[in-house]
């Protein structure tokens, strides 16, 4: 039965037990843990309870977020979104735009096989499909009688003459490759 | 709360001490929003009653007060919320403190234990053993005197111990819902 003594020797009791020290060493208090079977009982106990205690201290452990309450934190978030979100805008314009740019590739004023845009003016250097370099350029005529625009492909010379070679080999460079009609 | 409120240098408190703050309530009400909410009430009320403290040097002590009693208000009012949603399946409503915790049935059943404690009981045995609080610090927070503080703690653990020892014979966690 717990008495007036158990209530003091129990505090010293917790008092060993949080400092880990052994619960016997005191007269006092090994004289009354040697008649007091409750006391015995409790200080098992509390020892056990004091290490669930420790356990759930560090399983009830917060994680912390990273910086997630500085206000500095929070802008540079509010920036770095800012600046994920517009690098996104950008890159799909930039793709839509390419994707324009490569249908129109398939061009409808030089022929279907070169690559250029309709926005490429005379003399930019383009090339075929199929061929990896640019060794053509665009030349464009426009009948003033008909009103129909003549797109020109040349080639830089290599000095074997094209069958639809206009002027012949050497002739300013160039030969004729193809010569589109644009309405 | 949003905005300005969110700003804990606003309210003289650092985004350490503030963590130090949400781990301390969350030790009463086992979720962290509600430690969070807890937290940010106690700071603005501690701010807003400054001109009370006379010794500045024991601010700290006196914010960390005020959110364990700001704590205990709240996970009054989720037990009052989870008594009036009994009706409902208790598992939407279950506020878990961490899966380890529930993994560990033992501790699981220590935990509610030590939330059916009484209040001074549960904050002695809380702020000493969870917090790792000298006797003194408790001691200022509670405003009782080193000696009764002790013998809370001691009071509180015998309590546990029949919690848990009851636990354990009837294989049934106190306080479970």
């Amino acid at each position: 039965m717990k008495t007036r003594d158990c209530e003091e020797i129990r505090l010293a009791l917790i008092e060993r037990i949080e400092h880990a020290q052994p619960v016997a060493g005191d007269p006092n208090v090994d004289r009354h843990m040697r008649s007091c079977a409750a006391c015995r009982t409790f200080a098992k106990e509390v020892a056990v309870l004091v290490a669930d205690l420790a356990e759930l201290r560090e399983l009830s452990r917060l994680k912390v977020l990273p910086d997630e309450n500085r206000a500095g934190f929070r802008r540079v978030a509010h920036r770095l979104r800012w600046a994920i979100g517009m690098a996104a805008v950008l890159a799909m314009s930039f793709g839509l735009w390419q994707v324009n740019r490569s249908v129109d590739e398939v061009i409808v004023d030089a022929g279907p096989d070169v690559i250029a845009t309709p926005m490429e003016r005379p003399g930019t250097v383009v090339r075929l499909r199929g061929e990896s370099k640019e060794k053509y350029f665009l030349v464009e005529k426009e009948s003033k009688r008909s009103g129909v625009r003549v797109i020109w492909l040349h080639r830089q010379f290599t000095g074997v003459a094209d069958k639809d070679d206009e002027a012949g080999p050497g002739h300013g460079g160039v030969d004729v490759l193809k010569k589109t009609r644009v309405s | 709360m949003s905005g300005q409120n969110d700003d804990p240098t606003r309210w003289g408190v650092s985004a350490d001490q503030r963590q130090r703050l949400v781990q301390l309530a969350y030790r009463f009400v086992w979720n962290r929003e509600d430690a969070e909410d807890a937290t940010q009430d106690a700071i603005i009320a501690a701010h807003e009653k400054r001109e009370e403290l006379r010794d500045e040097s024991k601010w700290w002590p006196w914010v960390r007060r005020i959110v364990v009693r700001r704590s205990l208000l709240v996970r009054r009012q989720a037990a009052r919320r989870r008594e009036s949603d009994s009706a409902k399946p208790w598992f939407v409503y279950q506020r878990v403190a961490d899966d380890a915790i529930e993994r560990n049935e033992r501790l699981a059943g220590m935990r509610r234990a030590i939330d059916a404690l009484p209040d001074r009981q549960r904050m002695a045995v809380t702020l000493r053993y969870l917090e790792q609080m000298s006797y003194p610090e408790i001691a200022e927070i509670m405003e009782l005197s080193e000696t009764t503080v002790r013998v809370h703690v001691c009071h509180g653990l015998e309590s546990l111990r029949s919690a848990m020892r009851e636990t354990e014979a009837v294989g049934k966690e106190p306080g479970s819902r």
